[in-house]
Protein backbone atom coordinates (compact mmCIF):
# COMPACT_ATOMS: atom_id res chain seq x y z
CA UNK A 1 0.00 0.00 0.00
CA UNK A 2 1.30 3.53 -1.00
CA UNK A 3 -0.80 5.44 0.48
CA UNK A 4 -3.50 5.52 3.49
CA UNK A 5 -6.42 3.76 2.61
CA UNK A 6 -9.80 1.86 4.17
CA UNK A 7 -11.31 -1.56 2.65
CA UNK A 8 -13.86 -3.44 3.78
CA UNK A 9 -12.86 -6.64 5.29
CA UNK A 10 -16.35 -8.23 4.95
CA UNK A 11 -16.53 -11.41 2.79
CA UNK A 12 -19.75 -13.88 2.81
CA UNK A 13 -21.38 -12.72 5.83
CA UNK A 14 -17.88 -13.08 8.09
CA UNK A 15 -15.31 -10.47 8.91
CA UNK A 16 -11.66 -11.12 7.60
CA UNK A 17 -8.95 -10.43 10.03
CA UNK A 18 -6.25 -8.94 7.70
CA UNK A 19 -2.57 -8.94 9.25
CA UNK A 20 0.97 -8.33 7.45
CA UNK A 21 1.98 -11.26 6.10
CA UNK A 22 5.77 -10.82 6.28
CA UNK A 23 6.06 -10.42 2.87
CA UNK A 24 6.55 -7.88 0.09
CA UNK A 25 5.74 -8.15 -3.18
CA UNK A 26 6.96 -5.41 -5.22
CA UNK A 27 7.25 -3.37 -1.97
CA UNK A 28 3.87 -3.57 -1.22
CA UNK A 29 2.79 -5.41 1.85
CA UNK A 30 1.22 -8.79 1.27
CA UNK A 31 -1.65 -9.24 3.53
CA UNK A 32 -3.03 -12.60 5.40
CA UNK A 33 -6.13 -13.68 6.98
CA UNK A 34 -5.36 -16.32 9.55
CA UNK A 35 -8.78 -18.07 9.95
CA UNK A 36 -9.27 -18.15 6.02
CA UNK A 37 -5.51 -18.93 5.76
CA UNK A 38 -5.81 -16.34 2.02
CA UNK A 39 -3.47 -13.89 1.06
CA UNK A 40 -4.41 -10.39 -0.40
CA UNK A 41 -2.25 -8.33 -2.75
CA UNK A 42 -3.87 -4.55 -3.39
CA UNK A 43 -5.40 -4.13 -6.70
CA UNK A 44 -7.48 -1.10 -8.23
CA UNK A 45 -10.82 -2.24 -6.40
CA UNK A 46 -9.12 -3.05 -3.22
CA UNK A 47 -7.20 -6.02 -2.10
CA UNK A 48 -7.57 -8.86 -4.51
CA UNK A 49 -7.05 -12.62 -3.00
CA UNK A 50 -3.95 -13.90 -4.54
CA UNK A 51 -3.59 -17.40 -2.65
CA UNK A 52 -6.17 -19.78 -0.48
CA UNK A 53 -9.78 -20.18 0.09
CA UNK A 54 -10.56 -16.75 -0.94
CA UNK A 55 -8.90 -16.72 -4.48
CA UNK A 56 -9.63 -14.45 -6.64
CA UNK A 57 -12.40 -12.39 -4.68
CA UNK A 58 -12.12 -8.88 -3.92
CA UNK A 59 -12.12 -6.53 -0.87
CA UNK A 60 -12.72 -2.96 -1.92
CA UNK A 61 -11.79 -0.29 -0.99
CA UNK A 62 -13.98 2.62 0.91
CA UNK A 63 -14.08 5.99 0.90
CA UNK A 64 -11.73 7.81 3.20
CA UNK A 65 -10.62 11.36 3.67
CA UNK A 66 -6.47 12.10 4.36
CA UNK A 67 -6.92 15.32 6.50
CA UNK A 68 -6.86 16.76 9.43
CA UNK A 69 -7.69 16.13 12.78
CA UNK A 70 -9.13 19.16 13.85
CA UNK A 71 -10.95 19.39 10.60
CA UNK A 72 -12.20 16.12 10.90
CA UNK A 73 -13.90 16.23 14.34
CA UNK A 74 -15.34 19.78 13.41
CA UNK A 75 -17.03 17.34 10.67
CA UNK A 76 -17.99 14.31 13.03
CA UNK A 77 -17.62 15.75 16.88
CA UNK A 78 -18.23 12.17 18.04
CA UNK A 79 -15.23 10.80 15.69
CA UNK A 80 -13.39 7.41 17.39
CA UNK A 81 -9.83 8.40 17.16
CA UNK A 82 -7.35 5.02 17.04
CA UNK A 83 -4.56 5.91 19.44
CA UNK B 1 48.60 4.19 7.54
CA UNK B 2 46.05 4.12 10.19
CA UNK B 3 43.92 6.60 8.18
CA UNK B 4 43.94 3.57 5.16
CA UNK B 5 42.36 1.04 7.51
CA UNK B 6 40.20 3.39 9.36
CA UNK B 7 38.54 3.81 5.74
CA UNK B 8 38.66 0.10 5.12
CA UNK B 9 36.94 -1.19 7.87
CA UNK B 10 34.35 1.61 7.79
CA UNK B 11 33.91 0.26 4.33
CA UNK B 12 33.51 -3.51 5.10
CA UNK B 13 30.97 -1.98 8.31
CA UNK B 14 29.47 -0.29 5.98
CA UNK B 15 29.16 -3.22 3.91
CA UNK B 16 28.12 -5.74 6.24
CA UNK B 17 25.37 -3.85 7.41
CA UNK B 18 24.11 -3.05 3.71
CA UNK B 19 23.54 -7.14 3.17
CA UNK B 20 21.69 -7.96 6.62
CA UNK B 21 19.43 -5.20 5.52
CA UNK B 22 18.83 -5.91 2.09
CA UNK B 23 15.57 -7.58 1.38
CA UNK B 24 15.89 -10.88 0.68
CA UNK B 25 14.55 -12.80 -1.54
CA UNK B 26 12.41 -15.87 -0.71
CA UNK B 27 13.24 -19.54 -0.47
CA UNK B 28 11.32 -20.86 -3.03
CA UNK B 29 10.68 -25.20 -3.30
CA UNK B 30 8.92 -26.30 -5.52
CA UNK B 31 7.12 -30.16 -5.34
CA UNK B 32 4.53 -31.86 -6.88
CA UNK B 33 3.18 -29.07 -9.22
CA UNK B 34 3.07 -26.85 -5.66
CA UNK B 35 5.28 -23.77 -5.32
CA UNK B 36 5.98 -22.88 -1.53
CA UNK B 37 8.26 -19.96 0.20
CA UNK B 38 9.87 -20.35 3.43
CA UNK B 39 9.92 -17.02 5.66
CA UNK B 40 12.85 -16.19 7.76
CA UNK B 41 11.25 -17.96 10.74
CA UNK B 42 11.01 -21.41 8.87
CA UNK B 43 7.56 -21.11 7.75
CA UNK B 44 6.42 -21.99 4.33
CA UNK B 45 3.79 -20.27 2.57
CA UNK B 46 1.79 -21.87 -0.41
CA UNK B 47 1.92 -19.36 -3.56
CA UNK B 48 0.74 -21.86 -6.29
CA UNK B 49 -2.44 -20.15 -6.94
CA UNK B 50 -0.52 -16.84 -6.75
CA UNK B 51 2.16 -18.29 -9.35
CA UNK B 52 -0.89 -18.74 -11.40
CA UNK B 53 -1.47 -15.54 -11.71
CA UNK B 54 1.84 -14.08 -12.56
CA UNK B 55 3.34 -13.46 -9.06
CA UNK B 56 6.69 -14.67 -9.68
CA UNK B 57 7.65 -16.75 -5.99
CA UNK B 58 11.18 -15.22 -6.24
CA UNK B 59 9.58 -11.87 -6.19
CA UNK B 60 7.78 -12.48 -2.62
CA UNK B 61 10.59 -10.26 -0.43
CA UNK B 62 11.54 -10.11 3.31
CA UNK B 63 9.79 -12.61 4.83
CA UNK B 64 9.72 -11.37 8.56
CA UNK B 65 7.27 -13.95 9.42
CA UNK B 66 3.11 -13.45 10.15
CA UNK B 67 3.82 -11.86 14.12
CA UNK B 68 6.47 -9.14 12.97
CA UNK B 69 4.13 -6.58 13.61
CA UNK B 70 1.59 -5.45 15.97
CA UNK B 71 -2.42 -5.03 14.35
CA UNK B 72 -4.44 -2.65 15.78
CA UNK B 73 -8.18 -3.01 16.81
CA UNK B 74 -10.83 -1.85 18.16
CA UNK B 75 -9.75 -1.46 21.41
CA UNK B 76 -7.40 1.42 20.21
CA UNK B 77 -10.41 3.53 18.78
CA UNK B 78 -11.36 6.25 21.89
CA UNK B 79 -13.11 9.56 22.15
CA UNK B 80 -11.20 10.55 25.49
CA UNK B 81 -9.67 13.43 25.63
CA UNK B 82 -7.92 14.96 22.73
CA UNK B 83 -4.47 13.17 22.39
CA UNK B 84 -4.32 14.51 18.91
CA UNK B 85 -3.28 17.86 17.79
CA UNK B 86 -5.53 19.76 15.38
CA UNK B 87 -3.11 19.65 12.79
CA UNK B 88 -1.92 15.77 12.93
CA UNK B 89 -2.42 14.59 9.37
CA UNK B 90 -5.46 11.30 9.76
CA UNK B 91 -7.07 9.42 7.83
CA UNK B 92 -10.87 9.83 8.52
CA UNK B 93 -13.45 6.96 6.91
CA UNK B 94 -17.71 7.51 7.80
CA UNK B 95 -20.63 5.48 6.92
CA UNK B 96 -22.53 8.29 7.49
CA UNK B 97 -23.60 7.54 10.92
CA UNK B 98 -20.11 6.80 12.31
CA UNK B 99 -16.65 8.29 11.96
CA UNK B 100 -13.13 6.90 12.87
CA UNK B 101 -9.94 8.94 12.39
CA UNK B 102 -6.64 7.06 11.97
CA UNK B 103 -3.43 8.93 12.90
CA UNK B 104 -1.50 8.07 9.25
CA UNK B 105 1.90 8.09 10.92
CA UNK B 106 0.41 5.38 13.15
CA UNK B 107 -1.10 3.57 10.31
CA UNK B 108 2.37 3.78 8.85
CA UNK B 109 3.88 1.94 11.45
CA UNK B 110 1.44 -0.73 12.43
CA UNK B 111 0.32 -1.48 9.14
CA UNK B 112 -2.87 -2.14 9.59
CA UNK B 113 -6.02 -1.81 12.47
CA UNK B 114 -9.00 -3.83 12.22
CA UNK B 115 -11.83 -2.35 13.31
CA UNK B 116 -15.70 -2.13 12.85
CA UNK B 117 -17.40 1.23 11.69
CA UNK B 118 -20.70 0.71 13.15
CA UNK B 119 -21.53 -2.66 11.50
CA UNK B 120 -19.48 -2.40 9.08
CA UNK B 121 -15.54 -4.50 9.23
CA UNK B 122 -13.05 -2.05 8.02
CA UNK B 123 -9.16 -2.47 7.58
CA UNK B 124 -7.43 0.71 7.50
CA UNK B 125 -3.67 0.61 6.29
CA UNK B 126 -0.70 2.39 4.54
Amino acid sequence: MDLAVVYSRELDGEALTLTPSGWTYKNTFVLYDKASGSLWYPVKKGLKSIQGRHFGKILPTLPSTDTKWGRWRMKHPDALLLR
Amino acid sequence: MKTKYLILSFVLMAGVLAVTLLPQAAMVLRDKGKVMIVDRTGEAWDVTQAASIGFDPEGFQYGIGKDAFKTLGSDDLSNKEPFAGDSDRVLGVTDGDKAHAYFISKLKYHEIANTELGNQPIAAGY
